[in-house]
């Protein structure tokens, strides 16, 4: 153990200390602070501003993101700059913390002494001595940047992982080698190809191992008969090309993309075992590689109609796909379709809306999209709300053609009817507080449903105060009324998880398919709501939501990693079953049967469901649910 | 509001009006770190030398904040005390061998009140000693300073001087707290 980290004294000799000369160092140690933190209790919450720069002089410090630790610091490495300096606008714009933004929580894994700078005696260090300011700006700097483009070296990373197998490959289409070129013609019309592919050696050996075979493209058809004058009943056989390109099926798509660059053709043709599995063609390369989100993310910005959106909206799908096929998190899934159907929704509000009435409104989705967890297009869950005093004549045919584009985009309409073409939703500001009011206070069963969507409402086009105000209200509203929780929570409970005794029964009846949503997703979702709600929470995910609840010592720290966790991989579940049906892009159906799950997956449901049951009982327990 | 009997019972010599604040309702939530240099360890004889006192907000040792004072025999020691009793108030004291410290102000400050210091007392040896003794076993406790630092993980003290004990006794009181 070195001297330095054995005295309490600060140590001037780490940078950017060392930038600072003796007269500044004497400054900076007369204006130190010291923080006593003890074992896994919080030094930052997530998104609180900092008063000054945190130097662990001793124990261990962990930055947090949701579940991760993102970053450790030990003795002498500072943290807290980014809650420092950073500002509130590097938040998303949806009023969720932002990536960016002050998303981190600093925890002390150890007991942890800090020596702190306060702010101000750290901005007079900057100014004054300019060698150092910059090492502290820049660091700050290069965090930031590291934040943001984690994210999008993380899509980047996915797609070029893709393997050849997740795009479309034409169906191979073999001519014989005697075949005319007229043959050859017909073949590519009839399956509507723009290559045949030539087999030489006996016609009736199909498959022949040992037969060269060849291509002969659409163009080369035409250069041979127009320009070079072939008759076309000459054979194909002599005219084909034999020197193919060819790549495995489970070779990566960025290999094929260099391969075509590098030999300026259009197509490949894809093995797999030894045998052609098709054609892959440079246009179903660049499909597949244009699901990126940026690109429809800029194909929604530059929409001019509401056209334009139908497209980027059916994009979204194919990005799901790709993505869910190279194994990316679902978390992450969640993340970019919740930010792009974001997009969507605004650009097309904003298309529809006369520039007045998106000035004074606001436009809202509720419910699992403003908790930002659909994973594909679920039902519209959105409302309106009005400036007090504000009229629109023209407001009825607006939110009506809202609703119709969307059902058109293929988000079916809400059976509950909750969608701004529905009056009951498209209200003034105080006709939402009257409506919370009666929420509350007059709790039934659709009243209970209303809040709890309405309590993950995130603003998505205009005026985001106005929900704000709303959601204020709402807060103000709920007294520590015991009464109202218990009925709130009550509906976590309402559907049976099977597990433990009636797990074994339920396996015995395998060919039973099981709702995912009520047995396993909808607890934790609105058990997670509850205890938010209870506590005042602004967040709306699920999971951020969970580990606030850890923060705050409502949940147990372990507990809240397990119940995430598990929340994941249920979402996963759905979203593969989803993904794998044949009516992928909407949500039709929760069955899962444990018959389709792999043996693995199916041990980690039924751990799942175990974990669900369990944080039923906390939930039961927590607002007196069995009396 | 309770009427906090002790501080009223202490109250009773408080002779200027000046420092009704010291028996005021405590409500900053902060303490006071403190320590004093004597000539001997004789509460009945022995000069202050000097005091040092940090405040305590929460988990934070306002350490940029500190007060000291130095006590000579030639200059009379009001001022210096006045500006001690302002600094602290009447927030609770926390300390290492509290006691002498406490004596040894009393002393100076009845005379220039009317009454001893009213406020409440931490003694962070007894924390400590509290702690270890829930711990079965017949081990007698170490309660020297250095030798609680060094079982409480936490750095040794800078020198030798008032402000490294205080700092020392701030310490301990946040860690056996926690």
């Amino acid at each position: 153990m070195s001297d330095s980290l054995d005295s309490g004294a600060f140590d001037f000799a780490v940078p950017p200390f060392d930038r600072l000369t003796p007269a500044e160092q004497a400054r900076l140690a007369a204006s130190l602070d010291l923080g006593l933190y003890a074992k896994d209790s919080v030094i930052l919450k997530p998104g609180e501003r900092a008063d000054c720069l945190y130097v662990v002089m001793r124990g261990l410090v962990q930055e947090r993101r949701g579940g991760e630790v993102a970053a450790v610091h030990g003795p002498h490495d500072s943290f807290g700059l980014q809650a420092l300096f950073g500002d509130d606008t590097a938040g998303g714009p949806d009023g969720r913390p932002g990536e960016g933004g002050g998303a981190v929580a600093c925890v002390a894994a150890e007991d942890t002494i800090c020596h702190l700078v306060p702010r101000q005696a750290l901005v007079e260090l900057a100014r004054d001595n300019p060698a150092f300011g910059d090492c502290i700006y820049q660091d700050f700097g290069d965090k930031l940047r590291a934040l943001s483009s984690e994210r999008a070296n993380r899509e980047m990373a996915a797609l070029t992982m893709a393997r050849i197998r997740q795009a479309y490959l034409h169906p191979p289409v073999f001519v014989n080698a005697a075949d005319s070129l007229r043959d050859a013609a017909l073949a590519m019309k009839r399956n509507q190809a723009s290559s045949v592919l030539v087999r030489e050696g006996n016609a009736a050996e199909t498959g022949a191992p040992g037969g060269r075979i060849g291509i002969l493209t659409g163009t080369d058809l035409r250069d041979l008969v127009l320009l070079d004058g072939c008759p076309v009943d000459s054979p194909v056989g002599p005219v084909a090309r034999y020197e193919l390109l060819t790549l495995d099926r489970d070779d990566l798509l960025f290999n094929a993309l260099i391969l075509m660059a590098k030999h300026s053709v259009r197509r490949l043709v894809i093995m797999e075992h030894g045998a052609v599995a098709g054609v892959l063609e440079q246009a179903d390369l660049l499909a597949l590689l244009s699901n990126h989100s940026q690109v429809i993310a800029l194909r929604v910005d530059r929409a001019v109609s509401p056209d334009d959106l139908a497209q980027a909206s059916q994009d979204i799908v194919g990005l799901i796909r790709t993505l869910h096929g190279t194994g990316v998190k679902v978390s992450f899934i969640a993340d970019l379709v919740t930010e792009l159907n974001r997009k969507i929704f605004r650009r097309l509000f904003e298309l529809l809306a006369p520039p007045d009435l998106l000035a004074n409104s606001c436009l809202i989705v509720m419910g699992s999209e403003g908790r930002g967890e659909q994973l594909l297009k679920t039902d519209q869950d959105n409302g309106l709300i009005l400036r007090d005093g504000y009229e629109c004549p023209t407001l009825k045919e607006v939110t009506a053609a809202f609703t119709a584009r969307l059902v058109e985009f293929g988000y079916p309409p809400c059976p509950g009817n909750i969608m701004v073409s529905n009056p009951d939703w498209t209200r003034p500001l105080a006709a939402y507080k009257d409506a919370v009011f009666h929420w509350i206070h007059r709790p039934d069963e659709t009243a209970s449903m209303n809040l709890a969507i309405f309590y993950d409402a995130a603003a998505v086009a205009g005026d985001a105060s106005l929900l704000a105000e709303v959601k204020g209200y709402l807060l103000s509203r709920l007294q520590d009324n015991q009464m109202f929780f218990t009925a709130f929570a009550r509906p976590a409970l309402a559907f049976d998880t099977p597990s433990g005794l009636f797990g074994g029964l339920f396996e015995r009846r395998r060919n039973e398919a099981l709702d995912i949503k009520k047995a396993g997703i909808f607890p934790i979702v609105h058990g997670i709501r509850a205890l938010a709600l209870e506590k005042h929470m602004a967040e709306t995910n699920t999971v951020d939501r969970l580990w606030a609840l850890a923060d705050r010592s409502v949940l147990d720290r372990g507990f809240a990693g397990e119940l995430a966790e598990a929340f994941t991989f249920l979402s996963t579940l759905r979203l593969k079953a989803r993904v794998d049906s044949s009516a992928a892009g909407t949500q039709t159906d929760n069955l899962v049967r444990m018959e389709d799950l792999g043996k693995l997956d199916r041990d980690q449901f039924k751990d799942c469901l175990g974990l669900v049951k369990k944080f039923k009982e906390f939930i039961a327990y927590h607002f007196h649910l069995n009396h | 509001m309770p009427i906090d009997f002790t501080a009223r019972a202490k109250g009773q010599g408080l002779t200027d009006p000046d420092y009704a604040f010291l028996l005021a309702e405590e409500d900053t939530g902060e303490r006071v770190a403190i320590h004093c240099e004597a000539t001997s360890y004789d509460k009945a004889t022995a000069d202050l030398r000097s005091v040092v006192a940090v405040r305590i907000r929460g988990t934070r040792i306002l350490a940029s904040q500190h007060l000291a004072l130095s006590f000579w025999p030639t200059e009379p020691a009001e001022p210096a005390l006045a500006r001690l009793l302002r600094f602290i108030g009447n927030r609770p004291l926390v300390g290492y061998y509290l006691d002498f410290t406490v004596a040894m102000l009393d002393r100076l400050v009845q005379p220039m009140i009317g009454m001893p210091l009213p406020n409440e007392t931490v003694e962070v040896s007894s924390l400590y000693y509290a702690r270890k003794t829930k711990i079965p076993g017949k081990n007698a406790v170490d309660l020297r300073l250095d030798s609680i630092l060094r079982d409480l993980d936490l750095p040794p003290r800078t020198g030798d001087d008032a402000y490294a004990h205080a700092l020392a006794a701030a310490m301990v009181c946040l860690r056996l707290e926690a």
